[in-house]
């Protein structure tokens, strides 16, 4: 945890839901990628959201297919939305970013759910 | 002033809104085959339902996070995708029987088919979700369910309602003619009706949507502790009807207008009326609660955003799930299974999934993270496990006995 | 899916068979432990490997969990015995010649 000094990834981390600054919900932490230093020991670089990256971790028939269902219907070639490990304020029971959330690329499904289905249905811009 | 109008606000409310589709056709059945039999079936469940939504309160007072939405961190992506599919499945069965329910008022009402009903009602419950204030909703339709009094007033005007009503009661066995196989069946059905999942979905994140503190916490209390107990006194009202009508003659009861039909014996077309009004308030209330449970739990396992508080444009893929549920519950209807029956089916299904249900909850309710000091002490801990095992045993028991009596027979 | 051979994700970590430098089998992981550093990266120092089925079970097995009485001694019985942390320098995933670890 930003604070303390260890974490276990799987325990702590992962599963999270993603928060932006003004508490805005963004996602679960999906997974998270490491690249390899100059020693090859792994280290965090950021965190993964998306479907496929959920199923491609659960594994197994069900995982599977999530992940082929979400990758066949990707329009772009964008993939998983990706959050670098800076863009990170503090983890508590969720984790918090430093950035508001339209500063991150949009999740596919929610796009063309709300271009094609949603925007279309009179009173979609208000709140109750 | 204010604060004590408030407060019996939200317990009526809870007392109007805890009846719905499932108690309404589990506690009409069970009176007519084993009179009163079963009662303590209802006490226990709703001793239940009571620990476990003071738990959900609490997690979502202090955390300000719905319970499902911990569900996952809290248990692993793997087992939290399995309670997902289960509770959206269970949810997506319970929508279908409550807007079977409203479909059969509306036809005890109007004598047009209730078939005809099915579409008209999924259209208008979209429409309300779509367009109405939450909190609106659940004050109207909590206090227009207080019509269920009726049937409180009925079991007092029908003739047998003093020593025989309490004899059957405290009798807890099996009746003539029954044996302990559709007795164990009929006592799991009554206890899911109680313990339904979408109750604790709806509620924690209703809770959130609220923006319940730690300030709320005696009032969530009261509406719970209160208004949960009441509101299953009128389960058991409907029950008692069903026990001093329909017992002693034997009846099979199948059909909703068997449900109303004391009230009418008793208070006449009066009585009739506001019996009708009662279950098509319980159940479109409850056809509310069920198809915004079904899309919370998806939305919250996902992390999207949800809620009433964003307009639709921000959490498209929540309203779509709503939509889609609503249309899925109506086209079960459509295919014209017995809406009676759908009900006796969800109720042996949602007992079958309540363990993954209410594991998480107690886990999470004795988190530090989330709770601090507020976590479950020993109390609430021992009701919880011991009404875990309580589940675990019923969730068992339930298919089993489900085959060998075939659905209650 | 990492398309670059030095990007990791869980995927390729959790769930994977881990071996001792010499390939002996150690266990499944069950998860992995980061640090933060003195240049402010969170490297990977431990993997928490189970010999036997559950790695984790509610997080019960961990000293520091509160949780009903019944539920937690089970957790600790079933799954403290099995489950051993191990330097990340002193295993490696996925095969035992791995290029990890």
């Amino acid at each position: 945890m930003i604070g303390d000094d260890r974490m276990d990834v799987g325990y702590e981390l992962l599963d999270l839901q993603i928060l932006d600054r003004d508490g805005m919900e963004v996602g679960k932490v999906d997974d998270v990628e490491f690249h390899l230093d100059e020693d090859g020991v792994p280290y965090l670089t950021a965190l993964l959201v998306g479907p496929d990256v959920f199923g491609h971790r659960i594994g197994g028939w069900l995982g599977r297919v999530i992940t082929a269902t979400t990758r066949r219907l990707r329009t772009n070639r964008s993939g998983p939305v990706r959050i670098p490990y800076d863009l990170i304020g503090s983890v508590r029971s969720a984790v918090t970013l430093t950035v508001s959330r339209d500063l991150l690329p949009e999740p596919e499904l929610e796009h063309w759910l709300r271009e094609h289905l949603i925007a279309r249905i009179p009173g979609s811009g208000h709140a109750q | 002033m204010k604060k004590f109008f408030a407060v019996t606000l939200g317990i009526l409310t809870a007392i109007g809104g805890f009846v719905d589709v499932g108690d309404l056709v589990a506690s009409s059945l069970s009176g007519a085959r084993f009179g009163l039999a079963l009662a303590w079936v209802v006490v226990v469940g709703v001793v239940g339902i009571c620990a476990y939504a003071e738990m959900c309160g609490r997690v979502v007072a202090i955390s300000n996070r719905p319970v499902f939405d911990l569900v996952r961190e809290r248990l692993g992506a793997r087992v939290s995708l399995l309670n997902l599919v289960a509770s959206y499945l269970v949810n997506l069965l319970t929508l279908g029987a409550e807007l079977g329910g409203v479909a059969l008022a509306l036809q005890l009402a109007t004598s047009v088919s209730y078939l005809l009903w099915v579409p008209v009602a999924a259209f208008v419950l979209w429409v309300v979700l779509w367009r109405v204030k939450f909190e609106t909703l659940e004050r109207v339709f909590g206090l227009l369910g207080l019509t269920l009094v009726i049937f409180a007033v009925a079991v007092f005007r029908l003739p047998g309602h003093g020593p025989e009503l309490w004899h059957q009661a405290l009798s807890p066995v099996p009746t003539h003619g029954e044996n302990w196989n559709t007795y164990g069946y009929f006592a799991i059905s009554l206890f899911a009706s109680a313990m339904t999942p979408y109750e604790v979905f709806f509620f924690s994140s209703g809770g959130v949507e609220e923006k319940w503190g730690p300030r709320e916490l005696s009032e969530m209390r009261s509406n719970v502790f209160v208004g949960f107990p009441l509101g299953g006194g009128l389960a058991l009202a409907l029950m008692a009807v069903a026990a001093q009508v329909y017992h002693p003659l034997n009846v099979k009861l199948d059909t909703l207008g068997q449900v109303a039909l004391p009230a009418a014996l008793a208070v006449g077309k009066l009585g009739l009326a506001i019996a009708i009004l009662a279950l098509f308030a319980v159940t479109f209330g409850a056809a509310m609660e069920t198809g915004l449970s079904s899309a919370y739990v998806v939305a919250q396992h996902f992390g999207w955003a949800w809620g009433k508080l964003v307009p639709p444009r921000r959490a498209a893929r929540f309203h779509t799930v709503l939509l889609v549920s609503v249309l899925v519950g109506a086209a079960v209807l459509l295919t014209t299974i017995n809406p009676i029956q759908l009900t006796e089916y969800m109720l042996v299904f949602s007992a079958v999934v309540l363990p993954l249900t209410y594991l998480p909850i107690l886990v999470v309710a004795n988190d530090r993270r989330y709770l601090q000091d507020h976590v479950n002490g020993k109390l609430a801990n021992t009701v919880g496990v011991v009404y875990l095992v309580v589940i675990v045993v019923a969730a068992v028991a339930a298919v089993p006995l489900m085959i060998v009596t075939g659905a209650g027979g | 899916m990492p398309s670059d051979d030095r990007v990791l994700t869980t995927a390729d970590l959790i769930g994977q068979p881990a071996y001792d430098l010499s390939g002996e089998y150690v266990g499944r992981v069950a998860d992995v432990t980061v640090a933060r550093d003195g240049d402010g990266r969170w490297r990977l120092r431990e993997v928490v490997v189970t010999a036997r089925l559950w790695g984790r079970l509610l997080g019960y097995e961990r000293p520091e969990q509160t949780g009903p009485w019944l539920l937690v001694v089970l957790a600790r019985w079933l799954v403290r015995r099995h489950v051993r942390r191990l330097p990340w320098s002193a295993v490696r995933v996925g095969d035992p010649t791995g290029t990890r670890g």
